[in-house]
C-alpha cells in the first residue's frame, strides 16, 4: 500500500457517531470478507450529484462541486484508508453531452480505469426527475458496450435528491420504487438483459441526499423523508454489491480493446476492401468501354 | 425632553451593545433626533428603527433612510410627520417600551435631535399655517401620500423586527423631540443607512398595507436589508443611523398606531431581536418577519390614526424604528447598503436642519457613488439577504394582492387629489385631504410599496429581460431619460435648497426628497438586477432603465404635488425594498407627469395639432393602455407596480411624445377603474398560448394551474400528454386557450420523435397563432453541458427563430430547494434562479444561433412556476414562492403585458410585423464596419484604355517592362531554334520505355511551356506596338478589364474581342465553361458565370452571373462596370462594381467607384475614390477614400497602400485603413506576400501568405491565410489554403485534382461510409452542425471528399477545420456541415447518371 500517498480518512470523524458506528460494522464486516481494498467507480449524467454524491461519503470536500457549469473534465480518483482498509471512489464526468452520450468522456474513463479492479459501479440519477428517457437508455448501453454486461453484477443504482415531496399525492415509497422501478427497466433494457437474467443480476438500489438542508435525525444522521439515515444505507448498499458473488470488473487491455462498441464493425472491413476493390474494376472496365466507343465515332 | 435626551445617551450604549459598533451609538442617536425633528415621532421609528438595526441600529437607520432618501422629501415628511409623530410617539412609544426596554431607550437618545427637527417642522408647520400637529397632518397629507411611501419605507423596515423598536423610539421620540434635535447630525449618518434598510422595508411595507401579508414583507425587507447590510456595515457608523431615523420618522408615525394595536407582541419580539440580535445580521433578520407583521397591523392602523390623531400616528413610527431593525440584514448586503447610505445622508441632513440644496447635491453624488457601489456591489449579499427573506417574500406576495386593491384606492384618491388642486392648491389641499383620507392614502401608498416591493425582484429580472428584448428602443430612451435624470436631480437638488430655505413648501421638500429617492432606487435597482442575472450586460440593461425611471421620476418632479402625494415617498421605499428586488421602481405614478413634461418639453404640441391618423393610432393605444390596466387590475396589480410600470411606459412611447390630456395615463387609469367599478364583462382580450419543453417537467401540470382546475391529465412518470390538444379557459374574464404538447426528447438521437411532434404543433400553430409561447424546464434540474440543445435546435428549425421572440422561458418546481455552492452552504434562492435561468437562455441563444440573442438584454423574460399541491400559499389560496412572490399573477401578468405590447407596436407600425429589434431600433445599429472595412482595403486595379494595356501603367500589376527585349529575343529564338518535335501518340507513348518516357515527357513540357511564353510575349509586344501607335485604334476594341482572369492564365492582355472562359482541357460536366458559353463574342459585355472559390471544386453550384463591361468615356476616360448576380435558396444577392478612371501622367492614376452590394438585408452603396503612383520603379502607392451608407448610416474610410515587387516573384503588398462610423472606429491593416514561380504567368504555382488585422470595439482580430498552389507531377495539382485567426478557428483545405489516378477515387469511399455512418448515428454530425456557434472544447474536424469527374479525373478535397468555438466572432468556416453533407450526397447522385451519360 502507497501509504504516503493514501490520505487517512478524516472525513469519517465528521460524521455523526451513529453513523460512524454503523460504518464500522459495515467494515469490519467487509475485512471479514477479507475485503481489503474497496474501488467504487461513480456514474451518471452531467448534473446528478455525482460528486457531491462522493463528498457525502467521504465526508469532506473532496471534489468540487458547482450547480451550473461542469466539474471535472476527467475522472478523478479519492483515496481514503482507514484502520487497513482502504476506500477508493473514483469520481468522472457527466456521461452526455449536448444531448448524445459523450464517448470522449467514456474513452477517458475507460484509460483511466486500466489496470484498475472496479468493486462497485454506482450509477447515479435524481430521484426528482419523472421520466426516463432514450438517452438514459443510451447511457447504460454505452457503460454496458465499455465494461460489458458484468458490471451491472457490481452495480447500486443511486437516487440523489431523495429529500422530496411526492407529486400526485403518492406516497414517498411508492414514488421511490416506481421511480428505481423504470430506472432499473431501463437499465435492463439499455443493457441487453434477459428478464431472468435481470433478476438474477438484481441491481440494488440507494437513496441520497447530499443538499446541506437534509433533515437530521436526533442523532444528527442525515435522513431521508422516510427516516431512514441514508450514509449507512448507501454504505451497506455499497458493502453488499461489493461483497456479492459476482467477481470484481477488471479493466484491462482487453477490455478496453475489445468491448469498445466502435469495433465491432471490424469484420467488415476485408468485405469493404473486397467492394472497393470490384468497384474500382467496374469503373476501369466502363471508363475502357467508353473509350473504346468514344473513339468509334472519329 | 431632558428624560429623552439622558436616556439617549443610554441608549446608545445599550444600542452600541447591541450593534458592537459604535455606528450603532450614533444611529441611534441620530434616529432619535431624527424622529424629533421630524415630529418626534417619525424621527423616533426612524431612529428607533435605527437603534434596533444597529443592533442593526443601522441599518434600520437605512431604511428609514431610504425612505427619507425618497427623501429630502424625507426630510420634510419627517418634519411633518413628526407633528404626528410626537402625538403617536407617545403612546406607542409606550407600548413598544413596554414591549423592548431597550427600544426605548434608543428612543430616548433620539430626543435631541427631535427638538431640531421639531423646529423646522415646526417652521414647515407654521408657513403651512397649521398648527404642528396640522403641520404634521399635511404633511402626512401631502404627506400622506409621501407618507404612505413613507410608511411604506417605515413599513419594511419594521418588518425587520427593528420597526419594533422604532416603534418605542417613535414613542420616545415624540415626548422627547428636542432632545432628539443633537443627534440629528448623527442621525443624517444613520439615515444612508436607512435608506437602504428602507429598499427592504418597501417589500415589509408591502405586507404591513395587508396585516396577515405584513409579515412576507417583512422577510423581503430582511433580504433586502440582509443585500444592503454588507454595505451598510461599512459606512454605518455614521449614516445608518441617522438616515433610519429620519425615514422610521416619517413612516413610523403611520405605521405606530398599527404596530401599537396588532403589533405589540410582535414588536416586542422584533425588538428582542434588535437588540439581541442586531449585531448579528442574519438573526435578526430570521427573527424580522414577526415584527414584520406587527408592522404591516400598525401600518393599517396608522393611517386611520393619522387622519384622526396623530398619536396612533406615533405607533407607526415605532414600526420605522423597527425596520431599521433590518440594519441586521445590511450587514448581510453592502450594495444595498450603500444606496441607502447616499440617500440617508440627504435625508438627514435636511432633518437635522433645513433642508438644503446642499443635501439634495449630496444625494445626488451619493446616489451616482451608490450606483457605482451598487454595481460593484456582491450580489452574493443580496442573494444571502434573499434566500433569508425568501420566506418573508411569500408573505409579501400575499401582501401584493392587498396592496392591489389598496391601489385602486389610492389611484381614486390621487384622482381627486389631482383633479382638485392646482398644483399649490394641491399642496395644501393634499395636505388636508390628505389627513383626511390619510387613512385610506396611506393604506394604499403602502399597498402599492408592497406590491412593487414584491415585484421588485422577480420584475427586476423580467423587466431587465424583456427591456433587453425590447431594449433598444428603453436604451434610447434610457440616455436620454438619463440626462434628463441627472437634470432633474440638479433641478431637484436646487428645489430642494429653494424650497429649505422657503421651508414653508413642505410638498415642494418632499418632492425633491422623492426624486432623490427614486434616483437612489433606480440604481439600486439596477445593481440588484446586475447581481441577480449576472449579466454582462444586465447593466446596461439597468441603467437604461434606471435612466427611463428617471425620466418618469423627473416628470414627476416637474408636476410633483400629484405624484408626491400619490405616494411618491411611497414608490422610493418600495423601490428601497426593492432595491433588491424591484429595478424598476419609478415609472408608474409618473407616467402622466412624464407626458405633461414632456410635452412642456416639446413646446407644448397640443392634441389640436395631432393628425386624424395618429388621433386614431392614439386612440388605439388608449384603447389597449386601458385594457391593460383593467387586467392589472384584475390580477390584482397596482398601475405602480413596475411591470406595469414599464408596460406602460413602453405604450407611452409608442405613442410618441405628442400624447394629450385626453390620452394621458392618468384617463386611462380613471375609464379602467370605471369600467371595473362596473364590472362591464366587455374585455375584449384572448391569450393564445403555446405550451412547449422537455417531456416531464410540469407542462400541463402548470397548465392547470393556470386554470387553476384540472384542465388537462397529469402523470409523474408517464408523458400524460400524447398529442398536441387545445385547452380553452376563462381566467379573470380572459379567454386564454392554451396549446398542450407533448413532451420533447432532449436525446439527440429522439430529434426525430420530436421533429414529429413540432410538425403538429406548428399545423396547431397556423391554425391560431400563439400570441405567448411558454418554454417550460425545470428549475431544479441542473443540466449542463447544453443537454439540451438539440431539443431546442429542433424547436427553432420547426417552427423559426421567431417563435423565441414572444416566448418566456418558464421554470417549474420553482419551490425547490437551492442546491449547495461551492463553498458549501447553499446558493441563495435568487442567485440559484439567476443561474438557472442564465443557463438556459443562454442555451437558447445558442440554439437560435442568432448571436444578438446572446444579448442578455434581448434574452426571454424568466417566469417562475411551482405545480406542487404541497407548495406553500397565501391567504389568498395563491401560490407562494420561496422569495415570497405568487407566481400566477404574475406569468399572466407577462403574458398580457407581451401581448399588450406587441399588439400596441404593430399598431404603431402596422406595417411591420413586430419584431422587438425593429421596433427598438435595432437597425440603428452600426454597420459591420470590419466587413466595409476590408472592402476599403482591397487592393484594385484601374481600369485601362485597351492602348495602355500591357504597358507598364503606374497600376499595372504586371510588371511588363521587367521583361528585357534582349530576353525575349534570346527566348524566342531558343524556341525557334528547336529541333521540329512531333508529339507521339497514346498508343506510342504506350510502347516506350520507362526512361524514354521520362525524356519524351520532359522535353514535351519544355517545349510547351517555351511555346506558351512566345505566345505571351508575343501578344504583350503586341500590345506594346499598339500603345506605341497612339490612340489610333481605340474605337476597335473591346475594352477588356485587366484584373479578369490574369490569374488563370488568360493573360491580362489580350487585345481581342473577349475571348470566352478557358475551356479545359478535357470534357468536364460540370465545369461552368460548358454550362455557361459566352455565344455572342462580339458583344461589348461579358458575362460569365459566378464561380464559388471557397465551395467545391468544381462544384455545381452556380448561382450566380457576372456581367462586365469597359468602355472609354469621352475617349480617355476608361470605365468598368461589374454587375453580379447570385441567387440561392436562401437569399439573393446583388453586387456592383463600377470605376472610372483618369490617367495622371505616366506614373499615376486616379480612379473614382462606385459600388452596390448586399450587407446583411440591406444594400450598402460606397463611393470611393483612389489614386495610385508609382514613385519608384517596383514601388507603388495607392492612397484612397470611400464613403459608405448603408441604411441611415454613413460610414467613411482613408486607406493607405503599398505594393513593392521584389524581383520579378516576389510581391509585397501593404494596405492600412480605418473607417469610421457614428463615433464608433475600425483600423485594419493586410499584408500580403506573393511568391509566384519564375515565368509567372506560364507557370501557375504561386504561393501567398497573408497577415491581416483588424481592431475594432477594443476586439483586436488576428488573421492569417496560406494558399499556396503547385502542381504535382504533371497531370495533378495541389491547392492548400489554411488560415487561423486568434481565436483559434480557421480552416485548412487541401484540394487535389489530378487526371490521371484513378485510385484516388477509392478514398471517395471513406466520405461516402462516413456520411452513411452519420446518417445512422446522427449525434457526430450533430456535432459538427453546431460547431460555428459553439462548442466548449477542441474541435478538430476532418472531412474529405472526392469526386470523379467524368472525364476520370478525380478530386479530393481535404479540409480541416479548427475550431474553438465559444468564441469564435468571425467563424472561417462557414459553411455549415450539414449543408455540405447534403451537397456531398447531391453530388454523388448528380455525378452517377453523367458518367452513364458520357458512357453511352
Amino acid at each position: 500500500m502507497g501509504s504516503l500517498l493514501l490520505r487517512e480518512w478524516a472525513g469519517f470523524q465528521q460524521f455523526p457517531s451513529a453513523t460512524q458506528n454503523k460504518l464500522i460494522e459495515l467494515l469490519s464486516k467487509l475485512k471479514q470478507e477479507n475485503v481489503n481494498t474497496l474501488t467504487i467507480l461513480v456514474m451518471g449524467k452531467g448534473g446528478v450529484g455525482k460528486s457531491s454524491t462522493v463528498n457525502s461519503v467521504i465526508g469532506e470536500r473532496v471534489v468540487t462541486v458547482n450547480s451550473f457549469q461542469s466539474e471535472a473534465l476527467r475522472p478523478v480518483m479519492v483515496s481514503r484508508s482507514k484502520g487497513g482498509f482502504t476506500l477508493n471512489i473514483i469520481d468522472t464526468p457527466g456521461l452526455v453531452e449536448a444531448g448524445y452520450v459523450n464517448y470522449q468522456v467514456l474513452e477517458l474513463i475507460k484509460g483511466f480505469l486500466l489496470n484498475k479492479t472496479i468493486d462497485v459501479l454506482l450509477y447515479v440519477d435524481r430521484l426528482d426527475a419523472y421520466r426516463v428517457d432514450d438517452l438514459d437508455r443510451q447511457i447504460i448501453k454505452a457503460v454496458t458496450g465499455t465494461f460489458g454486461k458484468q458490471i451491472w453484477r457490481k452495480s447500486l443504482l443511486v437516487l440523489t435528491h431523495a429529500q422530496l415531496c411526492p407529486p400526485d399525492g403518492l406516497n414517498y415509497d411508492v414514488y421511490c420504487s416506481k421511480r428505481s422501478d423504470a430506472l432499473l427497466k431501463t437499465i435492463r433494457v439499455g443493457a441487453g438483459l434477459g428478464k431472468h437474467e435481470f433478476e438474477d443480476y438484481a441491481v440494488p438500489v440507494a437513496l441520497v441526499e447530499n443538499s446541506g438542508r437534509c433533515s437530521k435525525n436526533e442523532n444528527d444522521e442525515k435522513i431521508l423523508p422516510n427516516g431512514n439515515a441514508w450514509i449507512p444505507t448507501l454504505v451497506k448498499g455499497i458493502t453488499d454489491v461489493a461483497t456479492n458473488k459476482s467477481k470484481s470488473i477488471v479493466v484491462d487491455k482487453k477490455l478496453i480493446d475489445g468491448s469498445g462498441s466502435d469495433d465491432k464493425g471490424k469484420m467488415w472491413i476485408p468485405a469493404v476492401i473486397g467492394l472497393q476493390w470490384l468497384i474500382l474494376k467496374w469503373i476501369e472496365g466502363a471508363i475502357k468501354s467508353d473509350i473504346a466507343k468514344d473513339k468509334k465515332p472519329y | 425632553m431632558d428624560s429623552y435626551k439622558t436616556s439617549a445617551p443610554e441608549t446608545m450604549s445599550y444600542q452600541s451593545g447591541f450593534s458592537s459598533s459604535p455606528l450603532s451609538y450614533d444611529s441611534n442617536n441620530n434616529n432619535s433626533d431624527y424622529d424629533n425633528s421630524v415630529k418626534n415621532l417619525g424621527l423616533e421609528g426612524d431612529n428607533n428603527s435605527k437603534i434596533n438595526g444597529t443592533g442593526g441600529g443601522v441599518s434600520d437607520g437605512e431604511s428609514e433612510n431610504g425612505e427619507f432618501l425618497s427623501g429630502d422629501e424625507g426630510f420634510e415628511t419627517a418634519s411633518e410627520k413628526p407633528v404626528v409623530a410626537e402625538e403617536t410617539v407617545e403612546q406607542p412609544a409606550e407600548e413598544d417600551f413596554n414591549d423592548a426596554p431597550s427600544v426605548d431607550s434608543s428612543e430616548f437618545s433620539m430626543p435631541d435631535s427631535v427638538q431640531n427637527v421639531r423646529e423646522n417642522d415646526n417652521d414647515e408647520k407654521e408657513v403651512m399655517g397649521d398648527s404642528e400637529v396640522r403641520v404634521l397632518k399635511e404633511e402626512q397629507g401631502e404627506g400622506k401620500e409621501p407618507l404612505g411611501d413613507g410608511d411604506k419605507g417605515l413599513k419594511v423596515i419594521l418588518d425587520e423586527g427593528s420597526v419594533k423598536q422604532l416603534e418605542i423610539e417613535g414613542v420616545d421620540g415624540s415626548g422627547e423631540n428636542e432632545g432628539l434635535r443633537e443627534d440629528t447630525t448623527s442621525s443624517e449618518f444613520l439615515s444612508v443607512e436607512g435608506g437602504k434598510s428602507e429598499v427592504l422595508y418597501g417589500e415589509k411595507s408591502m405586507e404591513n398595507k395587508e396585516d396577515n401579508v405584513a409579515p412576507e414583507f417583512e422577510a423581503e425587507g430582511v433580504k433586502l436589508t440582509g443585500g444592503g447590510s454588507s454595505v451598510v456595515e461599512a459606512v454605518n457608523v455614521d449614516t445608518l443611523n441617522s438616515g433610519v431615523a429620519v425615514v422610521g420618522g416619517l413612516e413610523g408615525i403611520k405605521d405606530v398606531e398599527i404596530k401599537g394595536m396588532e403589533v405589540p407582541d410582535e414588536q416586542n419580539v422584533s425588538l428582542e431581536n434588535g437588540f439581541g440580535k442586531t449585531n448579528h445580521v442574519n438573526e435578526v433578520v430570521e427573527s424580522e418577519p414577526v415584527p414584520l407583521e406587527s408592522k404591516s397591523e400598525k401600518n393599517f392602523e396608522s393611517p386611520t390614526n393619522e387622519d384622526a390623531r396623530t398619536s396612533e400616528v406615533q405607533p407607526g413610527e415605532p414600526e420605522v424604528d423597527v425596520a431599521v431593525v433590518s440594519n441586521d440584514e445590511s450587514s448581510v448586503t453592502t450594495n444595498v447598503v450603500v444606496d441607502n447610505e447616499v440617500e440617508a445622508v440627504s435625508i438627514s441632513e435636511p432633518t437635522s436642519e433645513t433642508k438644503s440644496e446642499f443635501e439634495a447635491k449630496q444625494t445626488v453624488v451619493d446616489l451616482d457613488g451608490a450606483a457605482d457601489v451598487v454595481e460593484n456591489g456582491s450580489s452574493a449579499v443580496v442573494d444571502e439577504g434573499l434566500a433569508e427573506g425568501t420566506q418573508v417574500a411569500n408573505f409579501a406576495a400575499e401582501s401584493m394582492q392587498t396592496k392591489a386593491a389598496s391601489e385602486a384606492e389610492h389611484l381614486e384618491n390621487e384622482q381627486t387629489v389631482v383633479s382638485t388642486h392646482s398644483e399649490k392648491l394641491e399642496d395644501e389641499k393634499s395636505g388636508k385631504l390628505h389627513t383626511a383620507e390619510s387613512a385610506e392614502v396611506s393604506k394604499i401608498s403602502n399597498a402599492e410599496v408592497t406590491l412593487e416591493a414584491e415585484e421588485g425582484h422577480r420584475h427586476q429580472d423580467e423587466e431587465d429581460e424583456i427591456e433587453g428584448s425590447d431594449s433598444d428602443g428603453m436604451i434610447f430612451g434610457s440616455s436620454e431619460a438619463a440626462k434628463q435624470f441627472l437634470e432633474e436631480l440638479e433641478q431637484a437638488s436646487g428645489v430642494g435648497s429653494q424650497l429649505g430655505a422657503e421651508s414653508s413648501r413642505d410638498h415642494s421638500q418632499r418632492i425633491d426628497g422623492q426624486i432623490i429617492s427614486d434616483s437612489d432606487e433606480e440604481v439600486d435597482t439596477d445593481e440588484e438586477g446586475e447581481g441577480k442575472e449576472l449579466f454582462d450586460s444586465a447593466a446596461l440593461a439597468a441603467l437604461l432603465k434606471a435612466a427611463a425611471g428617471a425620466d418618469s421620476d423627473g416628470g414627476n418632479i416637474t408636476i410633483t404635488s400629484q405624484d408626491g402625494s400619490k405616494l411618491f415617498s411611497v414608490e422610493r421605499p418600495a423601490g428601497l425594498g426593492t432595491s433588491l428586488r424591484t429595478l424598476k421602481p419609478a415609472p408608474r405614478p409618473n407616467r402622466t407627469n412624464l407626458f405633461t413634461s414632456s410635452r412642456l418639453a416639446t413646446g407644448g404640441e397640443t392634441e389640436t395639432n395631432l393628425s386624424e391618423e395618429e388621433k386614431t393610432k392614439l386612440e388605439k393605444l388608449q384603447h389597449l393602455r386601458v385594457k391593460f390596466l383593467r387586467l392589472v387590475h384584475r390580477l390584482g396589480y397596482s398601475p405602480e407596480d413596475s411591470l406595469v410600470g414599464q408596460v406602460l411606459h413602453r405604450l407611452s412611447l409608442i405613442a410618441g411624445r405628442q400624447t394629450g390630456q385626453l390620452f394621458s395615463l392618468d384617463a386611462a387609469k380613471t375609464t379602467a377603474l370605471q369600467l371595473e367599478a362596473e364590472e362591464k364583462d366587455d374585455l375584449n382580450f384572448t391569450l393564445n398560448i403555446l405550451v412547449l419543453g422537455k417531456t416531464g417537467v410540469g407542462k400541463s401540470a402548470t397548465i392547470n394551474s393556470i386554470f387553476g382546475e384540472e384542465k388537462t391529465f397529469i402523470h409523474a412518470f408517464e408523458p400524460g400528454t400524447t398529442s398536441v390538444k387545445e385547452i380553452v379557459g376563462t381566467v379573470d374574464g380572459v379567454k386564454i386557450r392554451v396549446i398542450d404538447t407533448p413532451g420533447l426528447k432532449s436525446s439527440g438521437v429522439e430529434q426525430g420523435v420530436n421533429r414529429k411532434v413540432l410538425a403538429s404543433i406548428k399545423k396547431f400553430t397556423k391554425k391560431c397563432a400563439p400570441d405567448i409561447v411558454l418554454y417550460v424546464d425545470r428549475l431544479d434540474s441542473q443540466t449542463r453541458d447544453l443537454n439540451d440543445l438539440p431539443l431546442l435546435r429542433s424547436i427553432t428549425n420547426a417552427l423559426g427563430t421567431q417563435i423565441w421572440r414572444s416566448a418566456i422561458v418558464t421554470l417549474t418546481h420553482a419551490a425547490s430547494a437551492p442546491p449547495d455552492g461551492p463553498s458549501g452552504s447553499p446558493l441563495s434562492y435568487e442567485i440559484f434562479v439567476a443561474q438557472r435561468s442564465h443557463v438556459v437562455q443562454q442555451s437558447i441563444g445558442q440554439a437560435v444561433g442568432d448571436l444578438r440573442l446572446m444579448n442578455p438584454s434581448l434574452m426571454n423574460p424568466v417566469s417562475l412556476v411551482e405545480n406542487h399541491p404541497a407548495c406553500r400559499k397565501n391567504r389568498d389560496g395563491q401560490k407562494v414562492l420561496p422569495n415570497g412572490q405568487t407566481w400566477r399573477p404574475q406569468l399572466l401578468l407577462l403574458c398580457y403585458s407581451m401581448k399588450i405590447l406587441s399588439e400596441a407596436s404593430s399598431l404603431a407600425k402596422p406595417q411591420e410585423s413586430f419584431d422587438h429589434r425593429k421596433l427598438f431600433g435595432f437597425r440603428v445599429r452600426s454597420p459591420p464596419l470590419p466587413y466595409l472595412l476590408s472592402w476599403l482595403l482591397q487592393s484594385r486595379t484601374h481600369p485601362k484604355l485597351p492602348t495602355d494595356q500591357g504597358g507598364d501603367n503606374a497600376d499595372s500589376d504586371i510588371e511588363l517592362a521587367d521583361l528585357s527585349d534582349s530576353d525575349q529575343e534570346e527566348e524566342e529564338d531558343e524556341y525557334d531554334l528547336l529541333p521540329p518535335f512531333k508529339p507521339l501518340r497514346k498508343a506510342q507513348i504506350a510502347k516506350l520505355s520507362k526512361e524514354q518516357k521520362k525524356a519524351y515527357f520532359e522535353e514535351y513540357d519544355y517545349r510547351v511551356k517555351l511555346l506558351q511564353k512566345k505566345q505571351w510575349r508575343e501578344e504583350s509586344r503586341r500590345m506594346r506596338e499598339m500603345k506605341k501607335r497612339g490612340n489610333a485604334a481605340t474605337e476597335d476594341y473591346g475594352y477588356v478589364g485587366e484584373d479578369v482572369d490574369q490569374e488563370n492564365g488568360s493573360s491580362a492582355a489580350v487585345p481581342v474581342p473577349l475571348p470566352d472562359m478557358v475551356l479545359p482541357q478535357s470534357f468536364d460536366g460540370d465545369n461552368p465553361a460548358y454550362r455557361y458559353r459566352f455565344l455572342e463574342p462580339n458583344s461589348q459585355f461579358l458575362a460569365r458565370p459566378v464561380l464559388d472559390g471557397h465551395g467545391w471544386d468544381h462544384d455545381c453550384g452556380y448561382d450566380g452571373v457576372n456581367v462586365e463591361h469597359s468602355l472609354a468615356i469621352a475617349s480617355r476616360f476608361p470605365a468598368a462596370v461589374t454587375v453580379q448576380v447570385t441567387k440561392d435558396k436562401k437569399e439573393f444577392n446583388l453586387h456592383l462594381d463600377s470605376s472610372i478612371a483618369a490617367k495622371l501622367g505616366e506614373n499615376g492614376s486616379s480612379m473614382a467607384g462606385f459600388d452596390i452590394q448586399n450587407v446583411g438585408k440591406q444594400l450598402a452603396y460606397i463611393l470611393r475614390g483612389e489614386t495610385k503612383f508609382k514613385n519608384f520603379k517596383r514601388n507603388k502607392t495607392a492612397i484612397g477614400a470611400s464613403v459608405t451608407f448603408l441604411g441611415e448610416n454613413v460610414a467613411t474610410g482613408l486607406k493607405l497602400e503599398d505594393q513593392i515587387a521584389l524581383g520579378k516573384r516576389l510581391m509585397l503588398v501593404g494596405s492600412t485603413g480605418t473607417i469610421r462610423s457614428q463615433g464608433d472606429s475600425a483600423y485594419g491593416a493586410n499584408l500580403e506576400v506573393k511568391l509566384r514561380e519564375a515565368d509567372f504567368p506560364i507557370g501557375q504555382d504561386q504561393s501567398s501568405l497573408g497577415l491581416s488585422l483588424v481592431k475594432w470595439r477594443g476586439d483586436l482580430a488576428l488573421g492569417a491565410n496560406l494558399q499556396s498552389q503547385f502542381s504535382v507531377g504533371r497531370s495533378s495539382k495541389m491547392a492548400i489554403r489554411a488560415g487561423l485567426n486568434n481565436k483559434l478557428s480557421g480552416q485548412i483545405s487541401v484540394r487535389t485534382s489530378s487526371s490521371d489516378q484513378l485510385q484516388i477515387a477509392l478514398l471517395g469511399i471513406l466520405p461516402v461510409a462516413m456520411t452513411i455512418y452519420k446518417s445512422i448515428r446522427p449525434g457526430a454530425s450533430e456535432n459538427y452542425s453546431m460547431l460555428p456557434y459553439s462548442l466548449t472544447k477542441h474541435r478538430h474536424i476532418l472531412q474529405l471528399y472526392f469526386l470523379v469527374s467524368t472525364d476520370y479525373s478525380s478530386f479530393l478535397v481535404l479540409e480541416l477545420d479548427i475550431c474553438r468555438a465559444d468564441v469564435v466572432l468571425f467563424p472561417i468556416c462557414n459553411l455549415p456541415t450539414e449543408f455540405r453533407s447534403e451537397q456531398m450526397s447531391c453530388r454523388i447522385n448528380y455525378l452517377l447518371p453523367h458518367m452513364s451519360t458520357t458512357q453511352r
